[in-house]
């Protein structure tokens, strides 16, 4: 295990670099010059020159490439292009809103999650169990920012039950369902699926014939079999909606948290600011990965790790 | 000498019209596409024609100017019947170009890794680890931002994402069946690595292939779409299911529809998409069923 873990964690690292690398330069051939964005568009040649050294830009490409490594190693991600604000200051004030926003939407979407999966499995071809499937199969194919427009129209602007802006706790409550709808559906198939496989084991067969009521059938000896895929799917949805899966609603219910700043930093063509955002998210990702590996050993002894 | 691959291709399509997945996946998806590419083909200049006199106009009522409108008008007094089926032509072309690309460059990829193996997969897996460890919206976020808005870029940008996840399952597929009986026997009677690979290996990578795929198309018109309702991909005046909803975005207290039913058509498209997916997957191999994504 801890073999592993090592080994892990250097793939990780290797891992790691490789995605800050692929940024940093992917980010130097973006098109626009950073000090015209700072400058704006009347300045003079002086004042360009000026911004490019107060940056860094006009030195070469490898020493500004070395100069951002060790500036990493020592936890700071560079300056904001517009106000000059540090990267890192940016981010841990737009990060924990939107983990506030990933862990609720996470917690109730798994809550609703099992609990209908088990329901469905158990019930198996009832119109409960239908049901349940139907809202999988549609919900997987709903994209956010439509549900994220329907939800603003009925309740908001139509119904006028909850605010359209403003920071809130109200305000909390559509994106929450916005995002939940997607990580309900997906994790509820697999819940189901799953438990609809350990059911048929033998040992459940056993276990019934031993005459135990189906309740403790299905939650002590099935349910934590069933857990097993489920995991993998719950850690790794929970990494992209920190990553990805806010992008759009953060920017649709004026969020202002993670996804917010990078769609933003892009449009704005503020490339220090993007690139810290890149690199973060790879960060929790991949440590979220290697969680859910971790997890795997302790909720299942079967697997071993050399 | 047993049989191990207990595939269904070839000679069984009256089997799979008896799957109800694919049949409703099919029929759905089908009639949408149906849809998207006869509307405009009637009249190219109603997508992006302005009826100044007949704006915001709800489905189904009549505008001296244009006649019926079936599914309204937007802010612009455009016919949204013609805009949504013209923006489902763009969606759904540029998801199935998105996802033939990432199936090829990956499956090739993959192939070589898996039948080759050393360090030539291990490099190649590697990129497509480092592809994997972030999620897809991001890095075509960031390519976008990168290469610049528009059509070109946005399905580069799809592709540098989507390679990766064929260019796994082909390998775990190939190397699945390097080790079975009968490319053994193969290679035991002298037949040669080239023409093992295309006879005996390939034919059993096309199911997988074809799963995801169908899945990826669906899964690349909803990418397509948020960035194009995020100005990121599908630029105004063409239509895309994206840009359109954008567009309804200031109207949603006056006008529902505008927002609405590019939605439900997208909805409809992508969810059919999936369902045909997942019917294709129960028939052409059922231990995949937890395989692919």
């Amino acid at each position: 295990m801890v073999g592993y873990l090592v080994g892990r964690g250097i793939r990780i690292f290797l891992s790691f670099f490789a995605i800050t690398t692929i940024v940093f330069v992917a980010l130097r051939f973006a098109p626009g010059d950073p000090a015209m964005l700072i400058g704006g568009d009347g300045v003079g040649p002086e004042q360009i020159a000026l911004v490019r050294h107060e940056f860094g830009l006009d030195r070469p490409i490898l020493l500004q490439y070395g100069e951002f490594l060790s500036e990493l190693f020592q936890g700071r991600l560079g300056r904001s292009l517009t106000g000059r604000v540090p990267v890192v200051a940016l981010i841990s004030k737009a990060l924990p809103k939107t983990l506030l926003l990933a862990f609720s939407a996470w917690i109730l979407s798994t809550a609703i999650a099992l609990s209908l999966g088990l329901y469905a499995a158990s019930h198996r071809n009832s119109v409960g169990d239908l049901i349940a499937v139907g809202i999988a199969g549609i919900g997987r194919g709903l994209p956010d920012f439509w549900v994220a427009i329907m939800l603003l129209m009925v309740f908001a602007v139509r119904l006028r039950w909850l605010p359209v802006l403003g920071g809130s706790i109200t305000h909390m409550i559509l994106p929450t369902i916005t995002i939940s709808i997607q990580v309900i559906s997906l994790t509820l198939r697999i819940v189901r699926d799953s438990l609809l496989e350990v059911l048929g084991m033998d040992y459940i067969r056993t276990a019934r014939s031993k005459g135990l009521p189906e309740r403790t059938v299905i939650l002590k000896h099935a349910f934590r079999n069933a857990l097993i895929p489920v995991v993998t799917v719950l850690g790794l949805r929970l990494a992209s909606l920190i990553g990805a899966g806010m992008v759009v609603t953060e920017t649709i219910f004026n969020w202002p948290g993670f996804g917010n700043l990078f769609l933003r930093s892009i449009q704005i063509q503020d490339y220090p600011t993007v690139q810290g955002c890149m690199i973060v998210v790879a960060g929790i990702f991949l440590v979220l990965n290697l969680a859910v590996d971790v997890i795997y050993v302790t909720i299942d002894p079967r697997v071993t790790y050399k | 000498m047993r049989r191990q691959e207990s595939t269904n291709t070839g000679g069984s399509f009256r089997q799979l019209l008896r799957i109800r997945k694919v049949v409703v996946g099919a029929s759905v998806f089908l009639t949408i596409l149906l849809f998207c590419v006869v509307v405009p083909l009637t009249n190219q200049k109603r997508v992006t024609y302005q009826y100044l006199r007949c704006r915001f106009l709800p489905p189904g009522t009549t505008c001296s100017s244009v006649g019926l409108v079936l599914m309204g008008t937007d802010a612009l007094g455009r016919d949204l019947t013609y805009r949504i089926a013209s923006g489902g032509c763009y969606s759904i072309g540029i998801a199935t170009i998105t996802a033939l690309l990432s199936a090829l460059i990956g499956a090739v990829l993959g192939i070589v890794a898996g039948f080759f193996g050393g360090k030539v997969e291990g490099a190649i897996m590697a990129v497509a680890d480092v592809q994997l460890a972030l999620p897809t919206i991001l890095v075509a976020l960031l390519l976008v931002a990168v290469l610049g808005p528009g059509v070109r870029n946005l399905v580069l940008a799809m592709v540098a994402t989507g390679w990766a996840q064929h260019a796994r399952l082909t390998r775990a597929r190939v190397l699945a069946v390097r080790g079975e009986y009968y490319v053994e026997a193969a290679r035991a009677i002298g037949v040669p690595n080239i023409r093992i690979l295309f006879r005996h290996i390939l034919p059993q990578t096309y199911n997988v292939i074809l799963v995801l795929l169908t899945q990826q198309i669906g899964w690349y018109i909803m990418v397509e779409s948020s960035l194009s309702y995020l100005g990121l991909g599908v630029q105004v005046p063409a239509a895309s299911w994206g840009n359109i909803a954008a567009a309804g975005r200031d109207y949603l207290s006056s006008a529902w529809w505008i927002s609405t039913l590019p939605g439900l058509m997208l909805t409809a498209a992508v969810s059919s998409l999936f369902l045909l997916g997942d019917g294709l997957r129960d028939f052409l191999d059922p231990r995949l069923k937890h395989f692919a994504k």
